[in-house]
């Protein structure tokens, strides 16, 4: 067994050429995933995390910086690179009618990635599509059928079946519930939780709702135009978040018991990740810049594993609830 | 039970059994089926439920917009003491503009793509009060400011197509908003929008209600949003209302045993949970649903007597057999 990481990835970024102006989706993105973790990346629409998601399991090149998974660089460039990246990393999409070829039936769905690969023979390949549904929860004879004829929670076992077939050591998770009813939702979430029960396989799960994230991630990256601004274990950031961000996201969250206590506004418009402010990104909408923070970037505050990029982390204070008063002031 | 202070305002809507049939490939669903709640004035009530469990069925034959294949079977639905069923579409359309905004789950469905952003809302305001071009376009960049566009004097001349989902949503948000509405009925508004837009648009309508007694009816799947800001929960499952309950005891201790599932399903903020509940099965076939209780062939308490036996004759309390004793679980 090697000593590196699973998946490391070093100062990423992506700019896309919008007309004459520049966008930037990641702007210098540190990420570790170790053997068997399981990791989130959680921002609102616009952070950059899908882009992040697609750059770190090879589906594009990133315009700096480098990926590296078991310790090879990671090209997208190279269909040897993509291949062998292919077999290892497993990647199931947000919505489950788009994903799946509506002409194939779900047991050719998920043979497919074993035939891309030249896995097995014929008969190998239908038992372990057979072991694959059972892992699931789904009955074998679903394997007939079209994608056409599965509720919302079987198309995305299928999904979830398919990203399985090469036995992969991780496991890439693009808002796998948010289309799903709840209760379907809780299936699919603790089928996650099984599924890693049994294997060693790490998880990069993109989400957007903090309580589906609590679920499921040791380790939880918070991020915001581009950047990841916080980044900790999930004890560490569900009790000491030290962002702003962070603080403000998760003061909005619906708590199920009982309403919020204050919501921290975020001031100001929602950023463009064309026209990005200097100094640090959330500046103009934190409750707690200064004037520091428009002109410096941060750097980054480590305390263990928790990682701030902020000059003036910490907890809310009481004379800052008092500040703000309850939430809405920005409505 | 303490009472809460909601109780003692005047009913605003009232929905009076109400059947909604669609016409569907396998024969008519009873999509909606014997659905009775009220709002009272000021009051915010979150309609809870799956897919496919009636709930913007019943909000959209509420107040006169079904698709063609559906129609009202049977039932009254009472506005201010105006039964909405008997009225003319004209006269729906009034109420529609004046009295009750709509907003749709898809913003993009409302919003006619080849007018302005801005025309869309002063021509609401114009059809239905008396203010001038000047005095619409003015309340129509407050309207925006409120539901948290940015720059809302610049997007007033913009299209609907330069504006993201979330935009468009709160542009759909702020047409209902217009004409300072008595109810806003919401379906799913704030699916589409990020967390910290989502917690600013349910702040606004808890604003309106607390200040202008604005009744809303919100419809959403998400209980947890639902428990920040409701007044009171209905819980629906396969056409019928299940439950309904003041909200803090509907998110701790629902006394229906699928209103409990549904709780149990949910993902905490506050802390991990060893496991979610599931609910194996699916809801029944609504052309031809089961004579006893729909949730019997999914649930654990279920005795024979389910089976036989609707407990909708149970309502307005609990529709259950068995219900849970409503002790925090």
């Amino acid at each position: 067994m090697s000593a590196s990481p699973l998946l490391e990835a070093r100062g990423i970024a992506k700019r896309y050429r919008v007309g004459r102006a520049v966008l930037t989706a990641v702007d210098g993105v540190d990420l570790t995933i170790g053997r068997g973790e399981a990791v989130a990346v959680v921002g609102e629409s616009g952070s950059g995390k899908s882009t992040l998601a697609r750059i770190l399991v090879g589906l594009e090149a990133p315009s700096q910086g480098e990926v590296r998974f078991d310790g090879r660089i990671v090209d997208p460039t190279s269909r040897g690179s993509r291949l062998s990246l292919g077999a290892r990393v497993g990647v199931v999409f947000q919505d489950p009618y788009g994903s799946l070829n509506p002409r194939l039936s779900v047991a050719r769905a998920i043979e497919e990635p074993l035939i891309v690969h030249r896995w097995g023979d014929a008969s190998a390949r239908r038992r372990r599509v057979a072991e694959l549904l059972e892992a699931v929860g789904l009955d074998p004879d679903l394997g007939a059928r079209r994608p056409r004829g599965l509720s919302g929670g079987q198309r995305q076992r299928v999904a979830i079946a398919r990203a399985l077939a090469l036995d992969p050591e991780l496991l890439v998770l693009d808002e796998p519930v948010s289309a799903l009813d709840v209760s379907v939702q809780a299936q699919i979430l603790n089928l996650l939780a099984d599924l890693r029960r049994a294997r060693t396989l790490a998880y990069l799960f993109i989400s957007h709702d903090l309580a589906v994230v609590r679920q499921v991630a040791e380790r939880i990256a918070v991020m915001y135009l581009g950047r990841i601004v916080e980044i900790a274990s999930a004890d560490e950031l569900y009790g000491a978040a030290a962002h702003p961000y962070t603080l403000a996201l998760l003061s909005s969250a619906a708590e199920v018991e009982g309403a919020r206590a204050s919501r921290i506004p975020l001031q100001g418009d929602p950023p463009s990740p064309i026209e990005r402010p200097g100094g640090c990104p959330f500046h103009p909408r934190c409750f707690r810049a200064r004037e520091r923070c428009g002109r410096e970037d941060p750097v980054v505050a480590t305390d263990g594993s928790h990682r701030v990029a902020c000059w003036y982390p910490g907890p809310v204070e009481p004379e800052e609830v008092r500040r703000l008063g309850p939430g809405g002031r920005d409505v | 039970m303490n009472l809460a202070p909601n109780e003692d305002r005047a009913v605003l809507l009232d929905v009076q059994d109400l059947r909604v049939v669609i016409d569907g490939p396998a024969g008519l669903v009873s999509a909606s089926d014997g659905v009775s709640f009220q709002v009272r004035r000021g009051e915010i009530v979150g309609l809870v439920g799956e897919s496919g469990c009636g709930k913007t069925v019943t909000a959209l034959a509420t107040i006169g917009l079904l698709p063609p294949s559906g129609r009202i079977a049977g039932g009254r639905v009472l506005l201010g003491g105006l039964d909405l069923t008997r009225m003319r579409e004209d006269e729906l359309r009034e109420i529609r503009g004046s009295r009750v905004g709509y907003v749709p789950q898809d913003a993009t469905a409302a919003l006619n793509p080849v007018v302005r952003v801005g025309e869309q809302i002063t021509e609401v305001l114009r059809a239905h009060t008396s203010l001038d071009r000047s005095a619409a376009r003015a309340r129509a960049i407050d309207l925006l400011r409120a539901v948290g566009v940015p720059a809302p004097a610049r997007r007033l001349d913009g299209y609907p197509h330069q504006l993201s989902g979330g935009l468009r949503q709160r542009v759909a948000i702020a047409i209902a908003l217009a004409c300072d509405p008595e109810l806003v009925i919401a379906d799913e508004p704030t699916t589409a929008l990020d967390v910290t837009t989502q917690a600013q648009v349910t702040e606004l309508l808890a604003r309106l209600a607390a200040e202008r007694s604005l009744a809303v009816l919100f419809i959403s799947h998400d209980l947890s949003l639902v428990a920040s800001f409701t007044d009171r929960v209905i819980v629906m499952y396969a056409g019928q209302v299940v439950e309904e309950g003041p909200t803090p005891r509907m998110t701790s201790a629902p006394r229906h045993p699928y209103a409990r599932a549904l709780l149990h399903a949910t993902p905490r903020l506050e802390r991990k949970l060893p496991r979610l509940a599931t609910i194996e099965g699916r809801p029944p076939d609504l052309v031809s649903p089961p004579p006893g209780c729909r949730f019997e062939p999914r649930c654990d308490r279920a005795t024979p007597r389910c089976r036989t036996d609707d407990p909708q004759a149970l309502r307005p309390a609990v529709a259950c057999w068995h219900p849970f004793d409503g002790v925090s679980a």
